[in-house]
């Protein structure tokens, strides 16, 4: 261990002259960004008119920027609780990498920065929808609601659903019906998702006081919401063919997803496991809510722009 | 506190250099991203405004 490092645990300021352009991209939580990136862009594809390829890419980058920027202030204000995680303790400020002031002015830098930019490049509406995201996830979701609630999951969800309605806005200029039954679908998913997740990392939550469903309620009461978001959730993605707005190759897609989702859902709320390692159901319907969110975001995008 | 840098290892000053190589490097190119990214934007805004103008003329 060198002397920085040394000093960082020890508790000074730590020095940070050894962080190279790797510990900033890692403040940015790339692997988040990646389905935030995914989503919007969808809602691009999907929205009624045009982008020139060169404002699209900068509506895109902005939202990607601006979801980097919320995930490097949600790190700065939670570097306490991710030093106590061994999912979390490698992360730049905790691992002593980069010091507090670093990360909170690169966050607003970038925050600030992929707001005024979308605002000017495309419209301010859309730019309005990106700022409600960054706040609603660092303001309302990291600073008040995770550390309070076990109800942090269920509302902090508006703030990764709150991109689509940024791309959907940075096309047409408003946010019809269309957009927040996109919002919703991630709304609703994201409950299952990082429950299925909070499942298997009970006792990392637990030991950084998170009180996340599992550590206050109990694993049989998560897994019983798990199943009742699972069935909120699957009416809300069909909803765009019954509402005439998408066609039936996606609501085909939208209905057998769903049905295997449900299927893996009533899976984990029949499981009695309670340690990690026999938690197979739950780490099948985490890793397979990701599949499914991308493959329903796809199948909109097949079914607007690909069919006649 | 800053350590003082003339108390650092050869190893840590060697580490020091490159870590700093590196991030000047990624600035740079980011720098330079901006600028072709603020260039191609304009350009697009531009054309845009131009090709819009003589329909704008023409109403009535």
């Amino acid at each position: 261990m060198n002397q920085m490092a040394t000093d960082a645990t020890q508790g000074g300021a730590p020095p940070t002259l050894f962080a190279d352009w790797r510990d900033y991209f890692a403040l940015l939580k790339p692997r988040v960004m990646t389905l935030v990136i995914f989503t919007a862009a969808c809602a691009m594809a999907v929205a009624p008119g045009s982008l020139h390829p060169m404002l699209a890419f900068t509506g895109i980058l902005c939202i990607a920027v601006a979801a980097g920027a919320a995930g490097a202030l949600n790190q700065w204000y939670e570097a306490d609780i991710d030093a106590l995680m061994k999912r979390t303790a490698q992360r730049p400020l905790p691992a002593g990498k980069l010091a507090a002031g670093e990360a909170l002015a690169f966050g607003v830098i970038l925050g600030i920065g992929s707001v005024v930019m979308i605002g000017l490049a495309l419209n301010w509406v859309a730019a309005f929808w990106l700022a409600v995201s960054i706040l609603f996830y660092v303001v309302v979701y990291t600073a008040w609601l995770k550390r309070r609630t076990p109800q942090n999951i269920v509302i902090g969800g508006a703030a990764g659903a709150f991109p689509v309605i940024c791309g959907w806005a940075a096309v047409t200029g408003d946010t019809p019906l269309f957009a927040w039954i996109l919002f919703g679908i991630i709304f609703l998913w994201t409950p299952p998702h990082f429950w299925a997740l909070a499942l298997f990392m009970e006792a990392d939550y637990a030991k950084a006081g998170v009180p996340m469903l599992p550590v206050t309620h109990g694993m049989p009461e998560t897994r019983r919401q798990i199943l009742l978001y699972s069935l909120l959730l699957v009416p809300i993605t069909i909803a765009p063919t019954l509402l005439g707005l998408a066609d039936w190759a996606y609501g085909g897609t939208a209905i057998t997803l769903g049905a295997i989702f449900l299927w893996m859902a009533v899976k984990v709320w029949r499981s009695t496991a309670t340690v990690p390692a026999g938690m197979v159901a739950e780490k099948q319907l985490f890793k397979f809510s990701l599949l499914y969110l991308a493959c329903l975001f796809g199948a909109l995008v097949a079914d607007r722009l690909l069919l006649p | 506190m800053m350590i003082d840098p003339a108390r650092w290892t050869d190893a840590e000053r060697t580490a020091f250099y490159a870590r700093r190589q590196s991030r000047n490097r990624a600035l740079g190119i980011l720098l330079f991203a901006l600028v072709a990214l603020f260039f191609g934007i304009t350009v697009v805004r531009m054309t845009d405004q131009i090709k819009g103008a003589p329909a704008a003329a023409a109403a009535p």
